[in-house]
């Protein structure tokens, strides 16, 4: 009985945690929607934010996509070929579909979550412990102004754009695969053209943009939550990732039931 | 004479989880003054400073500067009344994401549209009275030394000529030559710029030096307030222990 009792306890808190966790999150989101509208506008650091974590991204964010569309091509050629039998053909439909619609947009997410959100999570925790974000209120500069701001449309903004080259690099790598195992890559390109449609990819995208979101909040979230020096910025960071794995997943369930029951 | 307050809290009181660091605590502060609050080491004197700069709202109490409560303050205004405050770190807090110059600046450039050239010539100016050469000026905080770093801290802090300026311990790690140089500073800044300030520290030598005032906070309370003569010489035997700093006596070794 006691251990069921501590075990019920054990769950009471950790709901109570993330829900209060939930909570803060939402509250912060509001903060930052109401302090992106306030002058003076900060155009440098915004363009800053989005090379840090836009273009410096790009490298780990298509070699990710180009294999995750390898194979999937290798999979679903050796599925339809070999256990469905004589539908080769589908391949491009299949690894296309894939790719823009969900792997794109959730892959993607994650590997900006472990590169970036980490980052920032360890950056703004870092300048918590250090009061360096006291000092920021002192100068009359308010954080999530000066530090969320920036990192949440840096975020919003370039994970829909890598999610584009994700989904191009990783149809490419499809062709690679499927032309020289499976079929010619002009049946490949057929079978994609008579299958995706825009909404499949603006359905994706729409995901890119929601997902970096969520890192953004919960990174900044996790920085200013900071306390207990270094051991709390390691905390943070590796929330920060976990945090946005879980959402993003999630989040990717409830979105695609919702683009599925509109015929996205 | 008493001078006009220019900072005054009334009954202050402040719990961290379950522990009270203030605890009704009273204190003024006069304008162009330089009270030092001595304590020791993790009784709430860095929470005053807070509370001042409205960095930290109290659970009970008052905390009023130039005439405006500070916890009711809107943030826009509470970011104008910050604009007369320069508040100096106690390990300085320099963005370590920015230069010397952009860390000096960084009030100039945000708030006052004072354009780039402008500011470097003011920024070197500033770093002169803190003691530092301006070529310094392109270095990030990583590539300084705690005292240099401490005095950018303080360089930022006078940046846009504060009437009043917080210091948290400001001689704290330093070595005997540069915290007589900090300490020099600190009368300096109240010479020359007429400022009101508020030193917290623990170092006896530097809180005689500098202070008008002295005031010594134990168990959330200020106990004792005096001129340093006069709080030299306390009979209050909890401030008279430590002001000589002595193991023996009421306080009680932790």
């Amino acid at each position: 009985m006691g251990a069921l009792k501590a075990l019920i306890e054990d769950f009471g808190r950790f709901l109570t945690y993330y829900i209060t966790d939930m909570g803060e999150m939402v509250f912060l989101s509001l903060r930052i929607f109401r302090w992106m509208f306030k002058k003076p506008a900060d155009g440098a650091l915004i363009f800053q934010q989005m090379v840090k974590i836009g273009v410096q991204s790009l490298p780990v964010a298509v070699t990710t996509a180009l294999f995750t569309g390898m194979v999937l091509a290798l999979q679903s050629g050796y599925t339809l070929e070999t256990k469905i039998k004589g539908v080769s053909q589908f391949i491009g439909a299949v690894v296309s579909i894939s790719m823009v619609r969900e792997l794109g947009p959730v892959l993607t997410g994650m590997v900006i979550a472990g590169r970036m959100g980490s980052a920032v999570a360890a950056e703004i925790g870092t300048m918590q412990v250090t009061e360096q974000i006291d000092a920021l209120y002192t100068l009359a500069a308010n954080p999530v102004k000066y530090l969320a701001v920036p990192r949440y449309l840096a975020f919003t903004l370039m994970l829909p754009l890598l999610t584009m080259f994700a989904d191009l690099i990783g149809w490419l790598g499809g062709m690679l695969v499927c032309s020289l195992k499976f079929t010619p890559a002009t049946v490949y390109i057929e079978s994609t053209r008579s299958s995706v449609e825009a909404g499949d990819i603006l359905g994706g995208l729409l995901k890119a943009m929601i997902f970096g979101s969520i890192i953004a909040v919960v990174a900044c979230r996790q920085g200013f939550a900071t306390s207990n020096g270094a051991e709390g910025v390691g905390r943070a960071t590796t929330n920060a990732v976990v945090f946005s794995f879980m959402l993003i997943l999630i989040s990717d369930y409830f979105l695609t039931a919702i683009l599925t029951l509109i015929h996205w | 004479m008493t001078p006009e307050p220019l900072i005054r809290l009334e009954k202050v009181s402040k719990k961290f989880g379950d522990r009270a660091i203030l605890d009704g605590l009273d204190l003024t502060v006069g304008r162009e003054e330089t009270l030092v609050i001595i304590g020791r080491s993790g009784v709430g004197k860095s929470t005053i400073l807070k509370h001042i700069a409205g960095l930290l709202s109290p659970d009970a109490g008052k905390v009023i500067v130039e005439g405006e409560s500070v916890p009711d303050l809107t943030e826009e205004a509470l970011n104008e009344l910050r604009k007369k405050m320069g508040v100096v770190f106690q390990y300085a807090a320099l963005f370590d994401s920015l230069t010397v110059f952009e860390n000096v600046a960084f009030r100039l450039l945000r708030d006052f549209g004072v354009s780039p050239a402008k500011a470097r010539a003011q920024v070197a100016d500033k770093l002169e009275l803190v003691g530092l050469k301006p070529d310094l000026m392109d270095l990030k905080p990583a590539q300084l030394s705690g005292g240099m770093r401490k005095r950018v801290g303080l360089a930022r802090a006078i940046a846009v000529d504060p009437e009043i300026i917080l210091y948290d311990e400001p001689t704290s790690g330093l070595d005997p030559v540069t915290s007589e140089a900090i300490n020099d500073l600190i009368l300096d800044m109240q010479k020359k710029l007429k400022v009101t300030s508020v030193v917290v520290t623990h170092d006896m030598h530097s809180a005689y030096k500098v202070a008008n005032r002295v005031a010594m906070i134990y168990d959330g309370k200020i106990i004792g307030t005096g001129t340093p003569d006069q709080m030299r010489n306390s009979p209050d035997p909890v401030i008279h222990q430590f002001v000589t700093g002595s193991v023996e006596g009421p306080i009680p070794i932790r």
